[in-house]
């Protein structure tokens, strides 16, 4: 590397303690593995292997990592890296919006954090810095503020002490952090446990699955135990678990949960244990995403996402800016983003009622069909005959929790009765729509609306389902896409 | 709205069609697609008279019966599905059989924009214009059977509209 410049940067060292540790764990749980093929004498030479493998890794790690180098330039980013593939990626600080930092467990004891380059491009790969140190980031953070604040020549450059404190538009106390974890009750523990079993049930000798057997050896005692009082033990321990379960969830995950506005966007920072700091930039938020639950919505909270290009990490497509608010709470957000809180469901455009009967045709038709193929097997089958009322009700309950509403340059979007959402996209954010209709529909004479935005999940993009028909060709060309 | 444009309100009547060259291609098309399936369907069928002695004769019927039908019915009606509109800003497209399709894109929303012509589209002279929007639902938008004049017209048409800047 002897073309380069003097003053370029490796990643912290840490990063090569970081990559062992993080491999540690699965030569570990592979030793037993390894005894077992290798035989009960062989858990030396499984040792002997299993230290090799984690050398070669780290070794790997620190080829890597001699191969990586990054420059911050006066007016761009680059990194070099690839072991046999050099690779050289040249990042102007024009593009760049900001720079997010994610810290695992790991990297806080290192006081090391991932860094990712946000452009204002549409998402993907777009530069990773894995892992560099805190000081580091915020060199480069100031690096690229102090280049837009040179660069641009408008009323707003940045002046150091508004970097300095960043108004915070909404944070969580450890009370609404309780709040929220309670909301969050799962029983996704019991899932858990039911994969334990199923692990250890293999060593376990092959009867036990057997009820007969449990039955015949311990069902007198069962009988006499059966009293009120072990069965409202028993719920009330499914319910604290589940309580505990969420607790724990939304505490490791929201925990010092905070939003603030930096010049060019929001900038969120959460977590227990992997501490996250992400920037939204304001130019690539396409839309809001309101959702409460029938429970939630009883004491007025509710949580607000953005519809990004991009994505939040393994957090999904929609990045979380606020997970449990009242309305007002909300307001200072919405300002920062010129969007409006969404009027009171009266204002909202009810679709056809014909949503109704489509849904009871088309369900009708799979139940009627689901108890023909089940009559086949089980003699019980007319017995799935009670879920009759229930998709009876559904289709009520949905069509009157949808609607669709257009103020001003904004389209608002409601839907669902167990979990209600409301979506608010731009109008100049819609990049295109579709009237759809299906067999029953063209029957019905209704269409769905389907809108394509950027950023959206692709399995569940914005629909209005089951408008008139006309009245949907007429939103479809003058109301959404203004053609 | 800025400026004023007739409220358009129009039902599938009024689009013009794909070029008459278009129902070739589709033709050929079915014609291929076809094919595999119809010969796997036949070594299915002659191992199943082998192993049981069911005779290959009715599906293999069966099978010819159901690809003459895709070939010589559907083409015809899957062109007739198809339409498209230039609407001062922007273009509707129609399209489908059975699930039936009306797309709208704004002219000022497209990213970019291909022709492109296969083998069958070249020998019978047509192409197919896509739309590229920056919307994960529709980030392609195809219009298929156009002469290749009316394509590139198109074309440039609609790149006069693009914005240089993202979104």
């Amino acid at each position: 590397m002897s073309e380069q410049p003097e003053n370029w940067s490796r990643l912290h060292p840490a990063t090569l303690a970081i990559r062992a540790l993080e491999q540690l764990p699965q030569f570990v749980l592979g030793l037993p593995a390894a005894a077992y093929f290798i035989g009960n004498t062989g858990i030396v030479v499984a040792l002997f292997f299993a230290l090799v493998g984690v050398g070669v890794s780290v070794g790997l790690a620190y080829i890597y990592w001699l191969r990586f180098a990054y420059h911050v330039g006066e007016e761009q980013l680059i990194i070099e890296s690839g072991v046999f593939n050099r690779n050289r990626r040249t990042i102007p600080f024009d593009r760049i919006q900001d720079v997010s930092l994610e810290q695992k467990l790991l990297a806080r004891v290192f006081g090391v954090s991932v860094a990712r380059i946000e452009t204002g491009g549409s998402g993907g790969d777009e530069g990773e810095l894995d892992c560099i140190s805190r000081e580091e980031a915020d060199r480069l953070r100031d690096r690229i503020r102090a280049y837009r604040a040179g660069s641009s020549a408008d009323a707003d450059t940045a002046d150091e002490a508004a970097v300095e404190t960043e108004p915070v538009l909404y944070t969580m106390s450890a009370g609404r952090l309780a709040i929220a974890g309670l909301f969050n009750f799962s029983l996704v523990f019991l899932a858990v446990l039911g994969g334990v079993w199923q692990y250890v049930g293999s060593y376990l000798p092959s009867d036990y699955l057997d009820p007969r057997q449990w039955i015949d050896a311990y069902g007198d005692q069962a009988l006499g135990m059966m009293t009120a009082l072990p069965i409202v033990g028993f719920f009330a321990l499914l319910i604290a678990i589940g309580a505990i379960t969420g607790l724990v969830r939304t505490f490791a995950r929201e925990f010092g949960f905070r939003l603030t506005r930096t010049e060019t966007g929001l900038r969120r920072q959460r977590g227990l244990f992997t501490r996250t700091d992400v920037v939204i930039p304001l130019k690539r938020v396409q839309a809001v995403v309101i959702s409460t639950s029938i429970l939630k919505r009883f004491f007025g909270w509710r949580g607000m996402a953005l519809q990004s290009l991009g994505t939040d990490g393994g957090a999904g497509t929609n990045h979380v800016v606020a997970p449990l608010a009242y309305a007002e709470d909300l307001q200072p957000i919405l300002d920062e983003l010129h969007s409006r809180p969404p009027p009171p469901d009266a204002r909202f455009e009810r679709v056809s009622p014909k949503l109704i009967y489509r849904s009871w045709l088309e369900d009708g038709i799979v139940l009627a069909a689901i108890i023909a193929g089940v009559s086949f097997f089980w003699s019980g089958g007319p017995w799935l005959l009670l879920l009759v009322p229930l998709f009876a009700i559904a289709p009520v309950l949905q069509y009157r929790a949808h609607g669709y509403c257009i103020e001003g340059e904004l389209l608002f979007v409601r839907r669902g009765f167990w979990r209600p959402r409301i979506t608010i996209l731009p109008l100049n954010r819609v990049q295109s729509a579709s009237l759809v209709r299906g067999l029953t529909q063209r029957g019905f004479g209704i269409a769905t609306l389907v809108i394509g935005s950027a950023g959206a999940s692709l399995a569940s993009p914005l629909k209005i389902l089951d408008l008139d028909e006309n009245a949907a060709r007429k939103l479809l060309g003058r109301d959404i896409c203004r053609v | 709205m800025t400026d004023e444009m007739p409220p358009v309100e129009a039902g599938p009547a009024p689009l013009t069609p794909l070029d008459p060259r278009q129902k070739a291609v589709l033709r050929v098309r079915s014609i291929i697609a076809g094919l595999v399936p119809l010969i796997i369907l036949s070594v299915g069928a002659s191992i199943l008279e082998r192993e049981t002695g069911f005779p290959s004769l009715w599906i293999i019927g069966a099978g010819i019966f159901l690809y003459m039908a895709t070939v010589l019915l559907l083409p015809e009606r899957r062109y007739r599905r198809w339409g498209y509109r230039q609407e001062g800003r922007g273009i509707r497209i129609a399209s489908g059989l059975i699930v039936r399709r009306e797309t709208v894109v704004p002219y000022d929303r497209v990213q970019h924009i291909d022709i492109s012509r296969g083998p069958i589209e070249r020998f019978f002279g047509v192409a197919t214009l896509t739309l590229h929007t920056a919307g994960s639902y529709n980030s392609t938008v195809d219009l298929p059977g156009l002469a290749v004049e009316d394509a590139e017209r198109m074309r440039d048409e609609i790149r006069s509209f693009i914005r240089h800047d993202l979104p």
